[in-house]
């Protein structure tokens, strides 16, 4: 069952098929922007929302989208995330954990069945997987390294998109290259140091009520938050 | 040059709580209300960014009601603490205006 959120985002998606080509790339720049702030995930969504109607009357009206909201587009969101709603600590904490389940799960997973484990388990019945040292370390870059990514696509969401984005392409790129080069390093060095040796069930099982747990929470506070917009 | 939008920004929020006291309305129709007296280069994304700030302080409150354009609108309506908010935006605007009315009254020496 969705969340009144998951809800609203499925409107807002839906919503901006109806844009033309140009003010969907405005408004896209805007939204992945917001997204950067530390607005709550819920009022976002309003605000997209909001943002859709005023761009789509004024198409309606054959009006520009500079004539609704001027041609600073960045000045424009960064009144927004001055004067909007921030997230609470306990919707940081939710995000927190979610990210942190989530992207532990399918690194786990991706370890049981990319490492060769998965035939060790249908063979011999092996049922004792081996945590190694490259698998924790290069679990703790790669989820640092989805977040930086993230940071830098929606920090840099008009810088990116914009007439001189060369620069940002590359830098994003170079660090890309330099991020999965250490990562390669990580696991070919550390990957045969066993830390420890786990039913392989066990972690499936934690990280799976984990998930249930974060994602109950979740909707639940976002039905909360949605209360408070009527 | 003068920069307007200092000034602006602290009186804009009085006179959008006095369009959503008058009646409960539109960020558009807002918008089109100051353009009518007098506030030029208003944009709705010049008073949006203000509504989202009068909500957050509660002082106005929202609900969305369907449009005969497309996408439904949000509708705002004024809190009792934001007619206090208003009450005393408008003693302080008539304290300043004749303040500054009366200084700029003032005969420059070199015109005497």
């Amino acid at each position: 069952m969705s969340n009144s959120l998951e809800k609203l985002r499925k409107e807002n998606n839906g919503n901006d098929k109806l844009l033309t080509k140009e003010n969907d790339r405005i408004m896209t720049d805007m939204v992945v922007y917001l997204r950067s702030s530390k607005l709550c995930d819920y009022d976002i969504e309003i605000i997209r929302r909001e943002l859709f109607g005023m761009i789509y009357e004024a198409q309606i009206r054959l009006e520009p989208i500079s004539q609704v909201i001027g041609t600073d587009y960045k000045e424009f969101c960064n009144q927004l995330m001055e004067n909007g709603r921030q997230k609470s600590t306990y919707e940081r904490i939710l995000e927190w954990a979610y990210i942190g389940v989530v992207g532990a799960g399918v690194l786990f997973l991706i370890e049981v069945f990319f490492t060769g484990y998965i035939f060790d388990l249908m063979k011999n019945r092996q049922w004792n997987m081996p945590i190694t040292t490259g698998f924790v370390l290069s679990a703790f870059v790669i989820l640092g390294a989805a977040l930086a990514v993230y940071w830098f696509f929606t920090k840099y969401s008009f810088e990116l998109s914009g007439t001189g984005s060369f620069r940002y392409q590359m830098g994003f790129i170079v660090g890309f290259t330099a991020l999965f080069v250490g990562i390669g390093m990580i696991k070919y060095l550390l990957g045969d140091q066993d830390l420890f040796r786990v039913n392989v069930a066990f972690p499936i099982i934690l990280l799976g009520a984990s998930y249930l747990l974060v994602k109950i929470l979740g909707d639940k506070y976002a039905d909360q938050m949605s209360e408070t917009h009527r | 040059m003068f920069d307007q939008s200092q000034l602006m920004r602290g009186t804009l929020e009085g006179c959008i709580l006095k369009v959503i006291a008058a009646e409960t309305t539109y960020g558009y129709e807002i918008m089109e209300k100051l353009l009518r007296y007098g506030f030029d280069d208003i944009r709705e994304g010049t008073i949006y960014p203000l509504l989202v700030r009068l909500e957050k302080k509660e002082l106005i409150t929202s609900e969305v009601r369907p449009s005969p354009l497309g996408p439904s609108r949000k509708y705002y309506s004024i809190t009792q603490s934001g007619r206090e908010m208003l009450n005393s935006f408008a003693v302080c605007w008539k304290s300043v205006s004749e303040a500054v009315e009366n200084i700029m009254g003032l005969e420059e020496q070199g015109n005497e």
